[in-house]
């Protein structure tokens, strides 16, 4: 029963996790837009603590060093070297912390936006005006259109890494999933990639992220995650039509 | 001597069409049984697509040949048929000279070279004697390797993924095939395709650099910096000076001149007024 | 003495090489273009806040007329108001007071500055004439600007009319600084006004010239056939992103500096406090970033498909800049301790740049992580980021300075009802305006959209109460420079130091200055400096 539900599992991360899992070692499939999530509360709660000092020293100050009387002067007492050479120092070896803080946070996830998967189901995407075109390594090929709602626009089983391998024919586009927290811009004569990890079943969209020209705000597609049967399904009804 | 006359003619036909301007291929010659416009590789298309993904290919000693172990390296990947003494002996020996002359790297250690037979016929022995013929320099060879598919039935599809096109001209006895190599990212996508008979050593370092653009040694940034000066021009199928570059740098350059310049003159008229009261 | 004792004659104003009135010249230019860009958006906002057309004709052809709005919203603002109106009005009229000089090094090129950058505000004004319009954005990124049918010609000459004014300004600027301060008057007894501008102009006539050839390049590809941005021809389209952002972000300082140093000013004077840690926000901060202005400019391209090793590289030195720009806000910040403060019209648009600077400055940091700008990137939370720190920071800097410098160039006093209430509006309004703007970004809501109807439905709830914000905006603005207009033809009689300023365009002018600014030769002692109130 307990190997039957751990295989029921196995299948549901895909063969390769599988394949880790019986070469004893435990590789997961990262999810690089539950770590930007994650991220960017971590950021968030840096920029509140700094905001809010400084904020409140501002405030504070206005309102309690204001003028009480006609002609007035400010009683700041005058700053000795090593105290403006202290208030210079410290604050930069500080900032710079917080800044070496951040880049080693965000270069970790960074690597993990950057380091596909090597069992990616690779999907090449091309761009243009106004609208995208997904090919399957076998050969199918769809789009959606904006104005019908029809095709079916880029489909991909759940649980399964999706690498795209994106150019464009015209002008510069972005293939930008706000969902999973990705995007790449694409451009004639060079091949640009981005991958993301779709965990969840349901319907997303990509839209233009690059300023393309008159339609670009119409330039989105859907994006839909489906179960693998569903997937195999699908192409094999795609490649029969095709 | 038949057939490697027309093999020779056939490559000749190619190279002077690559040359004529690279993948424009437009009409057939009177030399040509077959319409080269069959070769052209419309690499926009193709650029980025993973070679060697999930291909078994034997290495030269029959033995399993993966990609996964070869160091992570790009390399030049070769498409030749072993009993071809034409063409791909050709190519073999122009992409030998070529990479003599790239200083900045060697074969084994910046790059490896990997020849891929799509000739299902093609055995140890054929590749050994290949190689033999090649003589290529070394004692061992190192970064050369030559390859062959353990599945004949899969040859002309892997080799069609990366836009590659070949023909068995029966009446020939050979094979008609484009003298093209490509440049391989160290995980395995094209690059870039060069016609190795019309390209310069420059052109290969380049491609090579662009190749790991992501994982270049510190020792090599200047290689790094210089191939920033370069760009790709697909129409002629080689690396061409990006003016652009020299122009940003020209004016940023100027703006720096105007700054001191002007500041420079002004202290002179400046001084010289002060003198002068 | 003064300037306005003669009556009004245009071709004095026209011949004029004074500084003075050249940098009023700059401030109706600018103010015209603001005015513009102000209209823009609000045709932007109105577009906005609905999904589906909204004043647009339809689906087809409502990008068309959209993205010339975007265009002109964008170029204008930044081309035709916050660099002329720092760089060109508020350098032109204060430095030569400051530093006690009589005029700039060469007046006459002065004048041909503000008449080239006039020139570059009607090239720019065509926009509205031509029937193929430029429909670009600022940015202008080929091929999109190469293949458009709009007319790319004209955003090249603007950029080329403007970019050679402010090249020769630069010069003018530094040599008056440089060779023209007042007999005793040493580096450290400098104005921070004179400073930022000092810092902000070197970085100008660095940059200029790589943005000028950049656009002459686009020019040459657009009509002449070239392909130096073309990639079938051997050309980089990437190449033209690098050479625009390694102007365009040192552009960002060369606003924000005089802006700071603007804010500085007031708050010295209004606190009667010296500058908190002089030399830390001029060495440690401004010079600083004159350094690293030109190492940054990747993360603009943090998702344009540069090498992966560039964009961490950089997206170090981006946040190192927190470092020189912490600096000079310990330094504003500080400048409060323990004062005195008077609050009034500049001191309402000081005491609001404190929270514009935190949030503009915090919301910069996600966006100078790699990671973080790939999602954020693009979308409306960049949007609003840029909003608060250039625009609506730099454009109160502005406002402020005339504010606050409104008695001694006009010789009369402000209707302070009025200017508060403006003030309220203006800060109210932006805060309405963006606070949704970077919701919904951080949700997915792109920037440089007029439709959205494929995104959730409550993003539209979001774009209205923005579009509210502008318009309450659109009210402040129309009061704060209808005080301007109206208070200086018939406002109260100013003193000649109203607010007690040390510095030396309060200390030793008339009321306005005069020509040759000072009455008599300015001399300083080697213990005045602008901020000495014991």
């Amino acid at each position: 029963m307990k190997r039957a539900v751990s295989a029921l599992v196995l299948t549901g991360l895909g063969l390769p996790a599988a394949l880790a899992d019986a070469a004893g070692a435990k590789v997961a499939v990262p999810d690089p837009a539950a770590s930007w999530n994650h991220l960017w509360h971590d950021v968030l709660l840096d920029l509140f603590i700094i905001g809010i000092i400084f904020l409140a020293a501002g405030l504070y100050w206005v309102w309690k060093y204001r003028a009480t009387r006609p002609g007035q002067i400010g009683t700041a007492p005058k700053l000795d070297k090593i105290s403006a050479i202290g208030f210079a120092v410290v604050p930069a070896f500080l900032f710079m912390a917080d800044d070496f803080y951040l880049a080693a946070k965000g270069w970790t996830v960074w690597n993990e936006y950057r380091d596909v998967p090597r069992n990616a189901m690779e999907v090449k995407v091309t761009g243009s005006m106004w609208s995208w075109n997904f090919e399957y390594d076998n050969g199918v090929s769809t789009t959606f259109m904006v104005d019908t709602k029809e095709g079916d626009g880029l489909v991909v089983p759940v649980g399964k890494p999706v690498v795209l391998r994106m150019t464009s024919t015209d002008v510069v586009h972005s293939f930008f999933l706000p969902d999973y927290r990705v995007k790449e811009d694409m451009m004639p004569g060079r091949v640009t990639y981005l991958w993301f990890n779709p965990v969840k079943v349901g319907e997303t969209l990509a839209t233009c992220a690059e300023f393309c020209g008159n339609r670009h705000s119409f330039m989105w597609t859907k994006v839909k995650v489906v179960s693998q049967a569903d997937f195999d399904t699908w192409i094999a009804k795609k490649k029969q039509g095709a | 001597m038949g057939t490697g006359r027309i093999t020779w003619l056939m490559a000749m036909v190619i190279w002077g069409m690559l040359l004529q301007g690279a993948w424009a291929f437009s009409k057939p010659t009177e030399h040509s049984d077959i319409d080269p416009n069959l070769f052209r590789i419309d690499e926009q298309k193709y650029m980025g697509v993973k070679f060697g993904n999930e291909v078994m290919l034997l290495d030269e000693n029959g033995k399993p040949f993966e990609f996964a172990n070869l160091p992570n390296l790009p390399f030049v990947l070769v498409p030749a048929y072993y009993t071809c003494d034409g063409a791909c002996f050709n190519v073999g020996v122009a992409l030998k000279e070529l990479l003599k002359d790239v200083k900045s790297m060697s074969a084994g250690k910046g790059f490896n070279v990997v020849f891929v037979s799509f000739d299902k016929n093609d055995t140890t022995e054929s590749l050994s004697k290949f190689v033999k013929q090649l003589d290529i320099p070394g004692d061992p060879v190192t970064g050369w390797r030559f390859t062959r598919y353990e599945k004949p039935e899969v040859i002309t599809q892997e080799m069609g993924k990366i836009g590659y096109k070949f023909f068995w001209s029966p009446r020939d006895r050979t094979f008609f095939h484009p003298t093209l190599v490509m440049i391989l990212t160290p995980e395995g996508r094209v690059a870039r395709y060069l016609n190795v008979l019309n390209v310069t050593p420059k052109d290969i370092e380049l491609a090579l650099l662009e190749a790991k653009s992501n994982q270049f040694k510190p020792s090599e940034t200047l290689d790094y910096l210089v191939s920033l000066c370069y760009s790709y021009n697909f129409k002629e199928g080689r690396y061409t000076l990006s003016i652009p570059v020299f122009v940003g740098l020209g004016s940023f350059l100027l703006g720096i001149g105007l700054l001191v310049g002007s500041l420079g003159i002004y202290r002179l008229i400046y001084h010289r007024k002060n003198i002068g009261k | 003495m003064s300037t306005a004792s003669s009556g009004f004659k245009l071709s004095e104003w026209i011949f004029t090489t004074d500084h003075k009135r050249i940098g009023i010249l700059y401030l109706i230019g600018s103010i015209a273009a603001f005015s513009l860009a102000g209209i823009m958006a609000l045709l932007i906002r109105i577009e906005q806040a609905a999904p589906g057309p909204t004043i647009v004709s339809d689906a087809y052809t409502g990008g068309d007329q959209y993205n010339v709005w975007l265009y002109f919203h964008g170029a204008a603002m930044i081309l035709g108001f916050l660099i002329p109106g720092l760089t060109g009005f508020a350098a032109n009229y204060l430095l030569p007071l400051m530093i006690g000089a009589k005029d700039v090094a060469f007046p006459r090129i002065n004048a041909l500055s503000v008449w080239l950058f006039w020139a570059g505000i009607v090239v720019a004004l065509l926009t509205f004439v031509v029937p193929d319009k430029p429909d670009i954005m600022w940015t202008g990124y080929p091929p999109y600007s190469i293949t458009t049918a709009g007319n790319t010609a004209l955003y090249v000459f603007t950029v080329h009319l403007i970019g050679f004014s402010s090249i020769l300004a630069s010069v003018n600027f530094l040599v008056t600084i440089i060779y023209m301060r007042a007999p005793g008057m040493g580096w450290n007894q400098l104005n921070m006004f004179v400073w930022s501008c000092f810092t902000a102009l070197i970085i100008q006539l660095v940059f200029v010239p790589v943005l000028a050839a950049a656009v002459t390049l686009l020019l040459f590809d657009r009509y002449l056939g070239t392909h130096f941005f073309d990639p079938a021809n051997g050309g980089d389209v990437l190449l033209y992103q690098n050479l625009f952002w390694f102007y365009s972000h040192p552009a960002v300082y060369v606003i924000f500096l005089p802006a700071m140093g603007i804010f500085y000013e007031i708050f010295a004077t209004m606190a009667k406090n010296p500058i908190f840690n002089y030399k830390a926000a001029v060495y440690g901060g401004m010079c600083f970033i004159v350094l690293i202005s030109g190492e940054v400019w990747v993360h603009h391209l943090y998702y344009s498909g540069m090498p992966d090793w560039l964009r961490i590289g950089q997206m170090v030195t981006t946040l190192l800049i927190s470092i020189p720009v912490g600096l000079m806000t310990i330094s504003l910040f500080g400048t409060l301790y323990k004062g005195s403060i008077t609050f009034n019209i500049p001191m309402y648009y000081g005491t609001a740049a404190l929270y514009l600077l935190l949030i503009g400055g915090l919301t910069g940091i996600p966006l100078a992580m790699t990671v973080m700008s790939v999602h954020l990137g693009e979308t409306s939370f960049t949007h609003a980021h840029f909003h608060f720190i250039m625009g609506i920071f730099a454009t109160f800097s502005v406002f402020a300075a005339v504010d606050f410098w409104f008695p001694k160039i006009s010789g009369r006093m402000l209707n302070p009802a009025q200017g508060k209430l403006g003030f309220w509006l203006n800060f109210i309004g932006v805060n309405i305006t963006f606070w949704p703007l970077f919701i919904i970004g951080v949700e997915g809501m792109p920037r440089r959209y007029w439709d959205y109807s494929q995104f959730p439905s409550h993003f539209a709830h979001y774009h209205k109460v923005a579009t509210l914000g502008a318009f309450i905006v659109a009210i402040g603005m129309v009061l704060t420079i209808s005080n301007w207009i109206i208070s200086a033809i018939k406002g109260e009689k100013a003193p000649d130091n109203p607010w007690g300023s040390n510095s030396l365009e309060w200390t030793h002018t008339a009321t306005p200055p005069g020509p040759g600014n000072f009455p008599k030769e300015v001399t300083v002692d080697a213990d005045w400096t602008p901020y000495n109130y014991k």
